[in-house]
């Protein structure tokens, strides 16, 4: 499924096509660290923030359309130089409670999201039957007690949400081999299948920039 | 006296440059490009003694054979082209007697007729065939050149290509990679720099296929024969679905949305099968998609006539590697590896 819209405040290039929520993969890259062997003890230095979290993301073409944005959205990007915005379709923040009174912030069941929270990730709502997405960048995520979070956004959502629903976390990241692999298999009817799995590895220091 | 002048520096400089059939870097479609050479000939009397310039000295005063270049010809048989020329010393009149042919590339009993010797009258001219043989090195470059030594005069004609072979094959299974050739360091912050070192993106096709015992040796002597040489092949994942008969016609009106195709904009070529029948086929070459009314114009007409036609896309390709495994009595799959041809 392609997204049609995107409303968000500032301009994201950003990729419309839905992956298979089945099947989800992803590993950390080491972050980068030096390890020195001194004699009889060794020492341990970081010199690297983050690792980039590579996800492993497999889609089904169900129509030449998709086919196409993949292609076309790959050359955009030629290849893996550009780095985009990539919605993750998990169920990690469920919402808790929302209202009015307090529009920006949204409570969240607990996930320990406010750990792993890098401070560029941004929100997204999506509204399958329209096919819109909506971006809002956030500011904080902070824990209420051993159940809730708070997500605090910068930005006014598009609409108050209800408990149990469903919200969706971007992040930067730029394709990760250096080609993508198409799969086509010939169906009973006599057309063809494309089925394609596709790495993105994430790039937390170009983001901070945008 | 000094305005003359300027107008001859500034017409000289517009008419060097060589017009060409092709100025879309990246829309490689139906691309067979012809050179005209409008360089105007100083060494003529009225050209240099004057500095002056009329109409007659820009086209004139000079032997001229068109065109002077043609290049991306694709040859899977035997293929001749039409050239003429025309001796267009018409102000100065003087004879030219074509006593050399020189040729870099290919022997020159290719070219037809033999007019080694014969006198060109002013404003007399002659049209000829060059062949190009099925035979002989994957990329051919020629280069003719006709003098008349007497007089100093010489023109040369070129014609650049590939020798290829046609596999006309639908898969059961394919895979498609694409790549865009990217350089990427690290440093040990992990932080990038990426550059990107080839604009064009690379195809890379792998094809299975099973066949029975009785078929597979056809193919494989095909591959064999392959060796050595480029193979056209079809972009099976890209089929368009004609709306009514083709044969007979250039202008294909197809059911799909050609917005919808990536490939048509860097593959020049297309196959014509039948379905569930590959023997029954056609490459032809495409002069332009039109993407508003989703219609394919060919260079030429399809000839043979077909029950269900199928229309893919094709490009020219290095074989990889070939993989033949047996699956069972008198079943065989094929798994061939090609990687698209980028001049």
């Amino acid at each position: 499924m392609l997204i049609n819209n995107v409303d968000a405040i500032t301009t994201y290039t950003i990729l419309k096509l839905i992956p298979e929520k089945t099947s989800f993969n992803f590993k950390w890259q080491n972050a980068q660290s030096v390890v020195q062997f001194l004699g009889s003890k060794t020492r341990m230095n970081a010199t690297s923030d983050y690792s980039s979290r590579i996800y492993f993301l497999e889609f089904i073409f169900t129509t030449e359309e998709e086919r196409y944005y993949l292609y076309d959205f790959y050359r955009q990007q030629r290849g893996s130089a550009y780095g985009f915005w990539i919605p993750l379709y998990l169920n990690d923040i469920r919402v808790f409670d929302h209202s009015n009174t307090n529009f920006l912030e949204i409570q969240i069941y607990h996930n320990n999201l406010n750990k792993s929270f890098r401070g560029y990730e941004r929100l997204a709502d999506i509204d399958f039957n329209t096919r819109t997405i909506y971006i809002r960048n956030i500011s904080s995520i902070s824990e209420i007690d051993s159940n809730t979070e708070k997500i605090t956004l910068s930005e006014q959502p598009n609409r108050v949400f209800n408990r149990g629903e469903n919200l969706y976390k971007l992040i930067y990241g730029r394709f990760s081999d250096k080609e993508i692999v198409i799969n086509y298999q010939k169906s009973a009817k006599g057309n063809y299948i494309a089925k394609a799995t596709i790495d993105f590895i994430e790039l937390p220091y170009e983001v901070i920039n945008l | 006296m000094a305005q003359s002048n300027v107008f001859h520096l500034i017409s000289n400089s517009i008419w060097q440059w060589k017009t060409t059939g092709n100025i879309n870097n990246l829309s490689t479609a139906g691309t067979t490009n012809y050179n005209y050479n409008f360089t105007p000939n100083t060494k003529s009397y009225s050209a240099f003694n004057n500095l002056t310039v009329n109409s007659f000295d820009l086209y004139y005063e000079k032997l001229s054979i068109e065109p002077r270049e043609i290049k991306n010809i694709l040859i899977t048989t035997e293929k001749s082209y039409q050239f003429l020329i025309w001796n267009k010393y018409v102000i100065n009149k003087q004879d030219i007697t074509i006593n050399a042919i020189e040729n870099l590339g290919v022997s020159t009993e290719y070219i037809t007729p033999d007019f080694l010797n014969k006198t060109f009258k002013p404003n007399e001219y002659l049209n000829f065939d060059v062949v190009i043989p099925k035979d002989g090195n994957v990329k051919f470059d020629v280069t003719f050149i006709f003098k008349d030594t007497a007089k100093g005069i010489s023109e040369s004609i070129n014609l650049t290509g590939l020798r290829a072979v046609i596999i006309p094959i639908i898969p059961d299974k394919h895979e498609e990679m694409i790549k865009f050739i990217v350089f990427i360091s690290k440093n040990r912050k992990n932080q990038e720099q990426r550059r990107i070192l080839n604009d064009y993106p690379y195809l890379e096709i792998k094809y299975d296929k099973k066949y029975s015992y009785s078929d597979v040796d056809r193919l494989l002597n095909l591959l064999d024969f392959a060796e050595g040489k480029v193979m056209v092949l079809p972009i099976v994942s890209e089929i368009f679905e004609p709306t009514s008969n083709i044969t007979g016609f250039n202008e294909i009106q197809i059911n799909q949305d050609l917005n919808n195709y990536f490939w048509i904009d860097y593959f020049k070529y297309v196959f014509v099968f039948e379905e569930n029948n590959e023997n029954k086929y056609e490459l032809i070459e495409v002069e332009s998609y039109d993407k508003t009314s989703n219609k394919i114009i060919l260079k030429q007409n399809v000839v043979n006539t077909y029950n269900k036609p199928i229309i893919s896309v094709g490009d020219v390709f290095v074989k990889k590697s070939i993989d033949v495994r047996t699956q069972g009595h008198n079943i065989y799959n094929i798994t061939f590896e090609v990687v698209n041809y980028v001049d």
